[in-house]
């Protein structure tokens, strides 16, 4: 290769994937499944109008290599819940005020829709 | 106010967000196969002089080439990923260490006509390995073991490597003396499934092709078995010929060495038919496709340059 460039023999040898049409192949054939509608691992939803807790939770949870969203718009409560629903996102973290005053939060499994409560001193702990 | 309509140009492929998650995906997962083979990274600009990019093309590549004027510059996107490594490794040859393997992930363009799953735009991923003055063979077979990663963990389990090596066909024409008329014999071998053999042997004579050349062939494409047995009953054959033997020898090299690199022979074989088109092509040829989905194969290309 190259003797369009140079003198020296460049002798090579490679492979070219087409992703663009291999993707839409797959895509049409039905062999590969768009079903991930989001790439957060959690959604934050405040419920309260002081944003300075969620906001710090949502930065060390980020922190810790957790893909983290806030639901920073001022919407009723189902309308948030029906965001993380749509997108799929597979965790919920609700914060308000009485969370705050016991020192925890509420983290509903959106798969299962178990919910639990969890300290702020065992974030570190939290696999998603 | 007037709107204008929201469009996007026919060949552009635009997703929504849940494709593009996927596509992304994808193309980490290939990259991250790429680096797990220890090649390096490699990003060129998309537009290029017009000089430089097409140095060598002709024909229908050029009649494809995005190229336009700014201001008194002549300039092209960039139609593949190889032609900007050609260019790149011959501009800083004595700052690569060789061989050089360089992995590219990057959009190409190609003025196609457009039709249904043709796109004008598009993402190739490349990898490449660049020997200073000579590359070992065994080179050819780290490759399927690359292709081979990727599938498993794009999640398909049923594909097939196959290989071949331009050599042999070469090799076995030079001995028949049939070079010049290689491109009529293939088209005509190629009809076999459908007109069978007897009606091939006669259209081969039709071409002035000798009975004992036509014999030949004949025992040529009639070769069957696994891998291993089909390379034997090559090197059987009876054909003198040192291009023949010498593409026979690689052959076997290759599957040795495929086998070597752990690819297990569910997923890869010996396919004389492949690439018999292509004759710019010079040694290991390969074409991947899922088990039941042969026209995905058009997705992957493999060369040498």
């Amino acid at each position: 290769m190259a003797e369009y460039y140079t003198d020296k023999k460049l002798p090579g040898v490679g492979i070219s994937i087409g992703l663009t049409r291999l993707f839409y192949k797959l895509n049409e054939l039905n062999l590969i499944k768009a079903d991930k509608n989001s790439v957060s691992d959690v959604l934050i939803i405040p419920m309260l109008e002081d944003l300075t807790i969620p906001i710090k939770l949502a930065t060390k949870l980020r922190n810790n290599g957790v893909k983290t969203e806030i639901y920073l718009n001022n919407k009723k409560l189902k309308a948030k819940f029906k965001y993380a629903d749509k997108l799929k996102i597979p965790y919920v973290i609700i914060i308000g005020e009485d969370e705050i005053s016991q020192n925890k939060f509420k983290l509903k499994d959106m798969n299962t829709g178990e919910e639990k409560e969890i300290l702020f001193d065992d974030i570190d702990s939290l696999k998603f | 106010m007037d709107k204008t309509e929201p469009r996007t140009l026919a060949g552009f492929m635009e997703l929504l967000p849940n494709e593009q998650i996927l596509f992304n995906q994808m193309k980490a997962t290939i990259e991250n196969a790429y680096q797990k083979f220890g090649f390096l990274p490699l990003d060129t600009p998309i537009i290029e002089l017009s000089e430089v990019l097409l140095a060598k093309a002709g024909g229908e590549t050029e009649k494809q080439i995005y190229r336009f004027a700014k201001g008194e510059t002549d300039l092209s996107l960039r139609f593949d990923l190889t032609v900007p490594l050609s260019k790149y490794v011959a501009k800083n040859y004595g700052n690569l260490s060789f061989p050089f393997r360089r992995y590219q992930i990057g959009k190409v363009f190609r003025g196609e006509k457009t039709q249904k799953g043709r796109f004008r735009e598009f993402y190739q991923c490349d990898i490449d390995m660049i020997g200073d003055g000579e590359l070992d063979i065994i080179n050819d077979a780290e490759l399927p073991s690359i292709i081979y990663t990727i599938f498993k963990e794009l999640g398909f389990d049923y594909f097939t490597i196959c290989i071949n090596n331009r050599k042999i066909l070469n090799g076995l024409f030079e001995s028949i003396e049939q070079e010049e008329n290689a491109v009529e014999i293939l088209r005509i071998i190629d009809k076999i499934d459908k007109i069978g053999k007897k009606a091939v042997i006669e259209e081969l004579g039709r071409v002035n092709v000798q009975k004992n050349a036509i014999e030949k062939i004949i025992k040529f494409i009639a070769i069957e078995g696994n891998s291993d047995e089909k390379i034997k009953k090559l090197e059987n054959l009876g054909i003198e010929n040192k291009v023949y033997a010498n593409g026979v020898e690689e052959l076997k090299q290759v599957v040795k060495n495929i086998r070597l690199f752990g690819v297990p022979d569910s997923n890869f074989k010996v396919d004389l038919t492949i690439a018999r088109g292509l004759d710019y092509y010079t040694g290991t040829v390969y074409e991947t496709f899922l088990n039941d989905y042969r026209e995905l194969r058009k997705c992957m290309f493999w060369r040498k340059i």
